[in-house]
């Protein structure tokens, strides 16, 4: 670990030599009387990177002010390369597998919850879970399925208006039967309940 | 002393309602009538199947009577007398309600026809006609006074055709077809036989 005297050594260091370098820099440009005029740019540069005694002794002053900079360098220096985790973009959003085994063993935990439901009374999930296939198949909720009205969960009832009720059927002539006689009867008996069945219950009962 | 003639209180018989006919239970898992029967619903496949015994008879009899009553407690209620329009109306209600059939009752002369549409094709098979037969023999007797025997007389066009008769005449109608006569002529030759 390197002491604060030592970072104070090595930053007097790279200043002189920045400032050699910046002798020698001003030199060349003298010797080529030739060569054009440096930028403005490039000596702003120069200018900045001129450090003087003054700014070593307030960098002295900060880094004494600074006593926590050293519990810093520890913490930092603490930190192994096996306690940083190293994201990778593509795989950033996807969970580990052994995020899956986490979850199995945190479902194994809680009891197990079966629930039988009669097709007929779908669940909400289920209805959403077909709008959801119905919408990856079209691209689109069709408007059927959302007007469709809700789900009936107390007993049915069917009922029938039975629109075509069967209705007596006058004595029709067939084959066999006399037409005469039939349309006689039309006319003339009458067709109660009680007279049908007591003419029909003697049909036929002599020989 | 004025007789009230608007006192007096006449009830028709109820024309035949199907509503509510047969009531789903989905939480007891039941289907009754309003009788309070338990019902079932089974594919016409397993009617047709059927094999005819006395035993399975007496059964859909019962079953046919107690829809006969039902219909006969009504016409106590009345001071009228009823019209066969009734009958067909109640009947054929019933029938179609079950499923069994489009039901229309036939006057031929003084036979009682009683005639199914094949559509449904129960009254074609073996079993449907003993199934129609018997719930139809059971209906007359509980709407009484008498105990007609149905006998399946044979198919005409699209409808299957039930004669509704004494047993006398039943009988005598089987043993003229048994012989060879077809079941329409030898109901004619019974009508013959009632005019002698």
């Amino acid at each position: 670990m390197m002491t604060s005297q030592q970072r104070r050594n090595r930053l007097e260091n790279l200043l002189e030599r920045v400032q050699r370098n910046r002798q020698s820099l001003t030199g060349l440009t003298r010797k080529t009387p030739l060569a054009p005029d440096p930028e403005p740019v490039h000596e702003e540069t120069l200018e900045e990177s001129k450090i003087t005694a003054t700014d070593i002794s307030q960098v002295r002053k900060d880094a004494s002010q600074a006593p926590h900079q050293e519990a810093l360098e520890e913490v930092v220096e603490e930190i192994s390369e096996d306690d940083v985790e190293f994201v990778d973009d593509e795989t950033d959003s996807l969970p580990s597998m052994e995020s899956f085994d986490d979850l199995d063993r945190h479902t194994e935990d809680q009891p197990t919850r079966v629930v039988h439901t009669s097709s007929i009374f779908p669940p909400e999930a289920q209805v959403h879970k077909e709008q959801e296939e119905e919408a990856a198949k079209t691209g689109r909720f069709s408007k059927k399925r959302q007007s469709q009205e809700p789900l009936r969960k107390e007993p049915l009832s069917v009922s029938s208006s039975l629109e075509e009720a069967p209705r007596v059927f006058a004595p029709q002539p067939r084959a066999g039967t006399d037409v005469a006689r039939v349309e006689g009867e039309l006319r003339s008996k009458s067709y109660s309940l009680a007279a049908v069945l007591e003419r029909a219950w003697e049909y036929g009962t002599k020989p | 002393m004025r007789a009230c003639k608007e006192s007096v209180h006449i009830m028709e018989p109820k024309p035949f309602d199907a509503k509510d006919f047969v009531t789903f239970d989905l939480s007891d898992g039941t289907i009754r009538s309003p009788r309070r029967e338990r019902l079932s619903l089974l594919p016409v496949e397993i009617l047709e199947a059927l094999t005819p015994s006395p035993q399975l008879a007496d059964l859909i009899q019962g079953w046919g009577r107690q829809h006969g009553e039902a219909l006969a407690k009504q016409f106590h209620k009345s001071d009228r007398d009823t019209g066969i329009e009734i009958l067909a109306d109640h009947l054929g209600g019933t029938i179609a309600a079950l499923g069994l059939g489009h039901l229309e009752v036939e006057l031929w002369g003084d036979a009682l026809i009683l005639s199914v549409s094949t559509a449904s094709q129960i009254p074609e098979s073996k079993g449907g006609k003993a199934l129609l037969s018997s719930f139809l023999t059971g209906y007359l007797h509980g709407l009484g006074p008498y105990e007609f025997t149905v006998l399946p007389l044979g198919q005409q066009s699209d409808r299957a055709l039930f004669f509704a008769g004494n047993p006398k005449a039943v009988r005598r109608l089987m043993t003229a077809v048994e012989k060879g006569e077809p079941p329409i002529s030898a109901l004619e030759s019974l009508r013959r036989g009632n005019q002698r």
